[in-house]
């Protein structure tokens, strides 16, 4: 998987090279804490309507959901069980987004491709989602490093 | 599909316009399509759009095809005219369908708008707080 991994994270750019190991975690990573945040909107949602009852209610509900949406994801992160199907899961869906780029990149090489956008879209979300998971690894790595700095 | 649900959405649409363009394009191929006065017209084709059964975007629900009538034009010289020297053209209207190609080429461009700034707003996201 390792390799495999290497070169999906790399083909994220289009050819998926190096990020897609990488990518195909920080991608999970990030479904994870989507998963999160749609549990969490929905109560914001919830609480928007019901102390606003103005126009500025979806904004007002927005802004909430990712106030929520952070809390929830640091909640999730607080239990170490949960926090690892989390990772798993969304792990595995950056492998899928990554898989998905790499064979439209293949139909487009070979000719088979019917619509352009589909092979920039699937490369587009790949590499987004790439940047999400290597965001979230340093800032995994970042806070880590803070507690082993920690004088005892 | 849930965690970059805009980008998705809008390929939908982009897909769509692009078939709409696929229609228009052929409608335009055979507007001098001539037939035999006792043949069906070319018809033109119509993409019908609808909202996707995933509730995320839309799709083409199918293609409708118009008259076959066509209209009959005196042209005793070619070579399929009857008797009487009439041929059938099809009923396409060439303005009509020019304007239906620059509304699918602006949505389509549109479309691909919502991809970009989707994932300029993404990216701007992950940026946050390493200002």
């Amino acid at each position: 998987m390792s390799v495999e991994t290497i070169g999906a994270v790399g083909g994220i750019g289009g050819a998926s090279g190096v990020g897609g190991a990488l990518g195909t975690l920080a991608t999970g990573f990030g479904q994870g804490i989507a998963d999160t945040d749609n549990a969490q909107m929905t109560r914001a949602v919830a609480t928007g309507a019901a102390t606003t009852v103005a126009p500025a209610g979806a904004a007002g509900a927005a802004a909430l959901q990712a106030a929520q949406g952070a809390g929830g994801a640091q909640a999730a992160a607080g239990t170490g069980g949960d926090f690892a199907a989390l990772l798993a899961g969304g792990l595995e869906r950056l492998q899928g987004l990554q898989s998905s780029a790499d064979q439209l990149a293949v139909k487009a090489a070979t000719g088979d491709l019917t619509d352009v956008h589909d092979y920039m879209i699937a490369s587009n979300e790949a590499q987004l989602a790439t940047q999400l998971t290597t965001a979230i690894r340093n800032k995994a790595v970042e806070a880590f490093n803070e507690i082993m700095r920690m004088q005892i | 599909m849930s965690i970059f649900d805009a980008i998705g959405i809008a390929g939908t649409g982009v897909t769509v316009n692009r078939k709409w363009m696929d229609a228009v394009s052929d409608n335009l191929a055979n507007i001098n399509t001539v037939r035999r006065t006792d043949e069906d017209a070319f018809a033109a084709r119509y993409v019908v759009a609808t909202e996707a059964g995933d509730g995320r975007g839309t799709q083409v629900a199918g293609i409708v095809t118009g008259s076959t009538e066509g209209r009959m034009v005196y042209e005793p010289d070619h070579p399929l005219a009857d008797a009487e020297g009439y041929v059938k053209y099809p009923e396409i209207d060439m303005s009509t369908q020019m304007t239906s190609l620059i509304m699918a080429q602006r949505a389509y461009q549109a479309n691909l708008t919502v991809v970009d700034r989707a994932k300029d707003a993404y990216q701007a996201a992950l940026q946050l707080g390493k200002g």
